[in-house]
């Protein structure tokens, strides 16, 4: 086997007294898809930094080939949030990021060349559009576009697939399998497994910032390599249902409609259990999450609360009726990233706890503290800010909001666990079933078909802004809600 | 011709066209409607007053585009002037004397740039800097012997027909740096780092760099607005940019360039422009009260953004994305 493309001996990284990283040594060989699995916090992101040469390690060496032909990069990495300009086009997106050399671009030369490097990755988007107005996942593959414009050495994808439907992910591993064919390494970051066994060769299991486990994919299933990760069994990772799911709903919408994204959705939503709404990405559960928040309001049709039919005027009037909302992008609608857990946390319980506006920092750190140590969440204090946190616990920040709202009778978890680790999961699921036994109404928006049969009682689908079918989680199965999801037969 | 004009540049440029088409009716209605604003004179006199505010309008338009805003130009402007009138003292003379004050356009320029960069907010540093340089600007009026130079003069106040020298200085500067921004290379990053630095700072772009370029140009195009003013009143007077901060600005955003930074086009400056010269001739000329323009203006302003306010379409602004608390490196660890 030729030389190795990657060698990592020993690496080690500290910030202040906490090791993030701690003696890593791996090596990728040209042509290896290494999966790099561990939970959030498990430090794969400075590692992923050490590799980059964005982060200098401690001790130890960080050695990457120089890229063939002289021309490439060493490193490409395609971040979880995206670095394209919304404001400028898909062609001058990839001219801003090539040579540098030149001081004036011409425009016909940049548009062929990013006219290439599209149709290379087999994307249907224009070169001329503004990125802005592309959807996410169409942004998200102009930005591996941008990574494999011309072959590196290393090439990192951290999550790319989280905002891709199913023939995106598909166009992506065709281009991750073309350069790794051409004798690119890759370290795939991802939570979803059946996709790291999909493409991978290669493991590497980290947690606490150690390397647990380095070698071949090919000796593991699914279970084991959870394990792996976790580091205990979590054959449980879902808690038990409710006994009965009521009737009587909590909230209700009657021929709810949004222009012509939604049409007749009739939900009943009781009390003391979870609902899910299931469907495929982009087929209206979320306009209806956002609905039931009060953050749209629908053209047709009406919202009960308790029988009593009411308008929401916003998310306020919406909170006023108990209504808990969590979105899906915790970073830029769920949280104030540069303010502390604190200040986060208690946003939603902030007229119970600051008395008449006024702020006591012990009545608040109290509350805060036992809702971190109910969580779990890993901070080195209520004020450390949320930004530093990692994913999975900002989302158990971004739901104890909600915990310490006395008032809440519904809660609207939109794509609650999107990027958030395998163990902050469990116990993210093991909050929301607590919560719905204490008689909130929960509703859950997802499009982890997993998640949705594990953790809910009732399951609603939508399939093109219509609700197909409702199941009985208990004996619901994935190929009886996929086909509702894929249109069914309209009946429920 | 496609070649030399990225689709960006012409998109924002077919987006402003309903700005021409009212600036253009405007000018029809006056035409027919004033006999007055057809003269040569009058023509010769708008022109004339339009050249010192476009110029410096194109320079706060590259200090927003960038992401900032410059609240120095009057005072940048007032020193230009200043300047001029000290080429008694000076061993070139006069033409000496037209270098320095565009240099003293680009030091200012320059040292605003760098405080921004030193972490220092745009809107204070050039509004702290305005002081500065207007408190300067004084105390060398005060000078004994200073005399604004005649002769220099005279070739600043050319016209061509009923157009003035200065005027056909103005465009050829805004078709210029509205190419420039949207065609080199460091045009794109002052539009890429004016829409969300953070990412050009992660991707490794010049941003310091077009820092200071894009302030060093608002400062440079303020300069040649106050000599644009020098050619129309023949006098050096600290003081006499004050007002073209509020009018550069009110100018800027009626063209739709972006208040957050990296959306819209320099070349609907001169639209904008002329609507509100435009209708200060027709006040001047109708004898009617001079106060109306002022109105005017804070009246036009308000529409416009309302206008693109709900319009809105397109482009979000990253609104949360641009604090630079999170340019600290990646540990999430």
């Amino acid at each position: 086997m030729d030389a190795a493309a990657v060698i990592c001996e020993n690496v080690t990284k500290s910030f202040g007294a906490t090791r993030a990283v701690s003696g890593i040594s791996f090596s990728i060989h040209p042509g290896e898809i290494l999966a790099l699995v561990g939970e959030n916090g498990a430090g794969k992101s400075t590692l992923m930094n050490l590799l980059v040469g964005a982060l200098e390690p401690d001790e130890g060496s960080v050695e990457i080939a120089a890229p063939s032909g002289g021309r490439g990069r060493q490193v490409a990495m395609v971040h979880q949030e995206l670095s394209l300009f919304d404001n400028l086009t898909v062609a001058e997106n990839l001219e801003l990021d090539r040579s540098r050399g030149g001081a004036l671009i011409s425009e016909r030369a940049s548009r062929a060349s990013a006219r290439e490097v599209i149709d290379r990755l087999g994307v249907d988007v224009s070169v001329d559009a503004t990125v802005g107005e592309l959807s996410v996942g169409l942004r998200q593959l102009v930005e591996v576009a941008k990574a494999v414009a011309v072959a590196p050495t290393l090439l990192i994808l951290d999550e790319p697939t989280s905002s891709l439907e199913g023939p995106q992910v598909a166009l992506l591993f065709a281009a991750v399998r073309r350069l790794a064919a051409a004798g690119t390494a890759v370290i795939f970051v991802s939570h979803r497994m059946e996709e790291l066994f999909e493409l991978c060769d290669r493991l590497l299991v980290m947690r606490d910032g150690q390397q647990i486990e380095f070698g071949a994919l090919a000796g593991h299933d699914r279970q084991s390599l959870v394990d792996s990760m976790v580091g205990r069994e979590t054959s449980t990772l879902y808690p038990g249902r409710a006994s009965s799911v009521s009737t009587d709903p909590e909230i209700a919408l009657t021929g709810v409609g949004l222009d012509d994204r939604l049409n007749d959705i009739d939900l009943a939503i009781p009390a003391g259990a979870v609902t899910a709404i299931a469907g495929l990405d982009g087929h209206g559960q979320g306009e209806i999450a956002e609905i039931l928040a009060g953050a749209r309001r629908p053209t047709r049709g009406s919202i009960s609360v308790r029988g009593e039919t009411v308008r929401f005027s916003g998310p306020r009037s919406a909170v006023r009726r108990g209504v808990g909302y969590i979105p899906p992008n915790r970073r830029l609608d769920g949280l104030l990233l540069d303010k502390s857990v604190a200040a986060n946390a208690t946003l939603a319980a902030s007229p119970r706890l600051h008395r008449g506006g006024l702020f006591f920092p012990r009545r608040e750190g109290r509350v805060v503290r036992d809702l971190v140590a109910r969580l779990a969440v890993k901070a080195s204090s209520i004020h450390q800010p949320v930004i530093e946190l990692s994913g999975g616990n900002q989302q158990k920040v971004l739901i104890g909001r909600w915990l310490i709202f006395r008032g809440l009778r519904v809660l609207v978890l939109n794509d609650p666990t999107r990027g958030v680790d395998v163990g902050s999961r469990a116990q993210i699921y093991a909050v929301i079933r607590e919560l719905a036994e204490s008689g909130v109404a929960v509703v859950l928006v997802s499009t982890d078909m997993q998640e949705i049969l594990g953790l809910s009682d009732q399951i609603y689908v939508v399939y093109a802004g219509r609700i197909t079918g409702r199941l009985e989680s208990a004996k619901a199965t994935e190929s009886a809600v996929m086909h509702y999801a894929m249109g069914g037969d309209a009946h429920v | 011709m496609s070649d030399l004009i990225s689709t960006t540049s012409r998109r924002a440029v077919t987006r402003a066209g309903f700005l021409w088409v009212i600036a253009l009716a405007l000018i029809v209605i006056a035409v027919i409607a004033l006999p007055a604003f057809r003269t040569p004179v009058s023509i010769n006199s708008l022109l004339a007053s339009l050249a010192p505010i476009l110029l410096i309008s194109v320079g706060q338009a590259v200090a927003v585009l960038y992401g900032g805003i410059d609240l120095s130009v009057g005072a940048v402007a007032g020193l230009a002037t200043v300047v001029l009138s000290l080429h008694t003292a000076l061993p070139g003379g006069p033409v000496v004397a037209l270098l320095l004050a565009l240099g003293a356009g680009v030091v200012v320029g320059l040292l605003n740039g760098a405080g921004v960069l030193a972490g220092i907010n745009p809107l204070l540093m050039t509004f702290a800097m305005a002081g500065v340089i207007q408190g300067a600007a004084l105390l060398l009026q005060a000078a004994p012997g200073a005399e604004t130079p005649f002769d220099l003069i005279r070739v600043l106040s050319l016209s061509i027909g009923p157009v003035p020298l200065f005027a056909i200085i103005a465009l050829v500067a805004l078709v210029a740096a509205w190419w420039w921004v949207g065609q080199s290379r460091m045009g794109r990053v002052i539009q890429a780092s004016g829409y969300d630095r953070r990412i050009a700072v992660r991707l490794g772009f010049p941003v310091a760099r077009a820092t200071l370029v894009a302030f060093g140009l608002a400062g440079v195009l303020s300069a040649l607005g106050g000599l644009a003013i020098v050619a129309r009143t023949f006098t050096a007077d600290a003081l006499v940019g004050s007002s073209s901060i509020i009018d550069s600005i009110a100018t800027v955003l009626v063209a739709g360039i972006a208040i957050t930074g990296g959306v819209g086009s320099i070349l609907s400056v001169l639209p904008a422009a002329l609507v509100i010269a435009v209708v200060g001739q027709i006040i001047t000329l109708t004898g009617t009260d001079p106060y109306y323009q002022t109105i005017f203006k804070g009246v036009l302003l308000i529409l416009a953004m309302g206008i693109y306010q709900l319009a809105g379409r397109g482009i979000r602004m990253p609104w949360r994305l641009r604090r630079p608390a999170l340019a600290r490196g990646g540990a999430s660890a």
